[in-house]
């Protein structure tokens, strides 16, 4: 088994990022209303792929891989995060009611 | 640990082709038909997957751009139009969602027969092909080694390339002429008279089309380099730099008016144009249509995948934007 650093933390960041896109998928499952469910889903799984970004570019054999990883990070969080602010705002315009907790 | 690898991708292979098929069943079978064109997306995202898993690179890279990406924006883009009563002016009250409750009646529907037949008919076109599957002789003869045999004759490096633009150069000349066609039969059909949608007016969506657009330019022109040595390709760089371009028409306001003009067609001719052109140039040079001489084929064939690959972004824009631009250039009342 290669003892190589980075190589161990790349396997162990990508590993780690299981329980956040768990977290997500159960919180888009079993929240009440669109709005939360939105928002977990966004948040985890941009952390979720953060960690796997990371992960993989450490395991990258170049400088230029390790920055495309990264860019394609970025360019996912841009993206997810302006959908997951469209869904939002036309799902108020639509009238979904915002779940209150019930006394 | 090998055997361990090599069962884990025999696993997760298993486990994307039974996505597919569970994806196919459901997106065909739903009710509710913005579900059902979620699910193509998804479709198109998990068929680039298993594209990968096959080896077949460039084919994932088109799949996800214009099979996930275009075709899911064109069908919600449809979706959208259907939702809206037609002949209305701005802004008509909605139908709400189209489903497959709209479908005719009982008296119009297909017979028990007719299901029956249709079940024989796909279980024996199946057993067909499956029969010709398995019994094709093993190793399978592959063009393989007689491609990089020649490769040193076409120019580029990348065998996909190679047959796409030089040994092939014919069928993508006419995809291209087809793309071209379709834009012309768009076109032809005239300018629609419902209003196209609401007016989407959100900085949010305006700042992110205007950081994304120019990313897609950069990336496309990386992805129609890169066509040459490793996967990517005129169609591949067409397709990003065309979803960059809906992103724009989606978000800027002052985009969404497209006057009809002649460098507009130039645009998307110039695909088509540059192509024959260097096909013709071929003949010129001693050799038949399309036959490119060993020492220009490089350059030739960048000069066809630079043209070609602008020319599909704009091909593909344009089918997206739907109407034939009018040719007086007042927006009126236009929206899209």
């Amino acid at each position: 088994m290669p003892l190589n650093l980075n190589v161990w933390l790349g396997h162990a960041l990508v590993l780690c990022s299981i329980p956040f896109f768990l977290a997500g998928t159960v919180g888009l499952l079993r929240f009440p209303d669109v709005y939360s469910r939105i928002h977990a889903i966004t948040k985890a799984d941009n952390l979720g792929l953060g960690m796997v970004a990371m992960g993989l570019a450490l395991q990258a054999d170049s400088w230029t891989l390790s920055a495309k990883l990264l860019a394609v990070w970025l360019l996912a969080l841009v993206g997810s995060s302006a959908s997951c602010h469209l869904l939002a705002r036309s799902a108020l315009r639509k009238g979904v009611a915002v779940w209150k907790k019930p006394r | 640990m090998e055997e361990a690898a090599i069962v884990g991708m025999k696993i997760f292979d298993g486990v994307i082709a039974c996505m597919l098929v569970w994806l196919a069943w459901r997106l065909s079978t739903l009710r509710d038909l913005f579900q059902a064109v979620v699910l193509f997306i998804v479709f198109g995202l998990i068929m680039a997957v298993a594209w990968v898993r096959l080896g077949a690179l460039d084919v994932a890279l088109a799949e996800a751009a214009i099979g996930a990406g275009l075709s899911g924006a064109l069908f919600l883009l449809a979706l959208g139009r259907m939702m809206r009563e037609p002949g209305a002016k701005n802004g008509a009250e909605l139908k709400g969602p189209p489903s497959t409750r709209d479908l005719p009646e009982k008296g119009n529907r297909t017979s028990f027969m007719g299901h029956v037949f249709l079940l024989g008919f796909v279980l024996v076109l199946t057993s067909t092909l499956g029969g010709v599957l398995f019994s094709i002789p093993l190793p399978a003869q592959s063009l393989r080694a007689k491609i990089f045999a020649e490769i040193g004759n076409s120019g580029i490096g990348h065998p996909v390339t190679a047959v796409l633009l030089n040994f092939r150069g014919y069928d993508t000349l006419l995809e291209i002429a087809v793309m071209l066609l379709g834009v012309v039969v768009l076109w032809s059909l005239g300018a629609s008279r419902s209003p196209q949608g609401v007016l989407l007016d959100d900085p949010i969506l305006g700042a992110s089309a205007r950081l994304m657009a120019p990313i897609s330019i950069v990336v496309a022109g990386y992805l129609l380099w890169s066509g040459g040595d490793s996967p990517g390709g005129a169609f591949q760089a067409g397709a990003v730099m065309a979803m960059g371009g809906i992103l724009l028409v989606l978000g800027e306001v002052r985009f969404r008016f497209v006057p009809m003009s002649s460098g507009l067609r130039s645009v998307l001719a110039a695909g088509l144009v540059v192509f024959l052109g260097t096909g013709i140039s071929a003949m010129g040079m001693g050799g038949r249509f399309l036959e490119y001489p060993r020492d220009w084929a490089g350059t030739l064939i960048v000069l066809v995948e630079l043209a070609a690959g602008v020319s599909i972004a704009a091909i593909l824009l344009i089918l997206f934007m739907g109407d034939k631009p009018d040719q007086e250039t007042s927006p009126g009342d236009r929206v899209i």
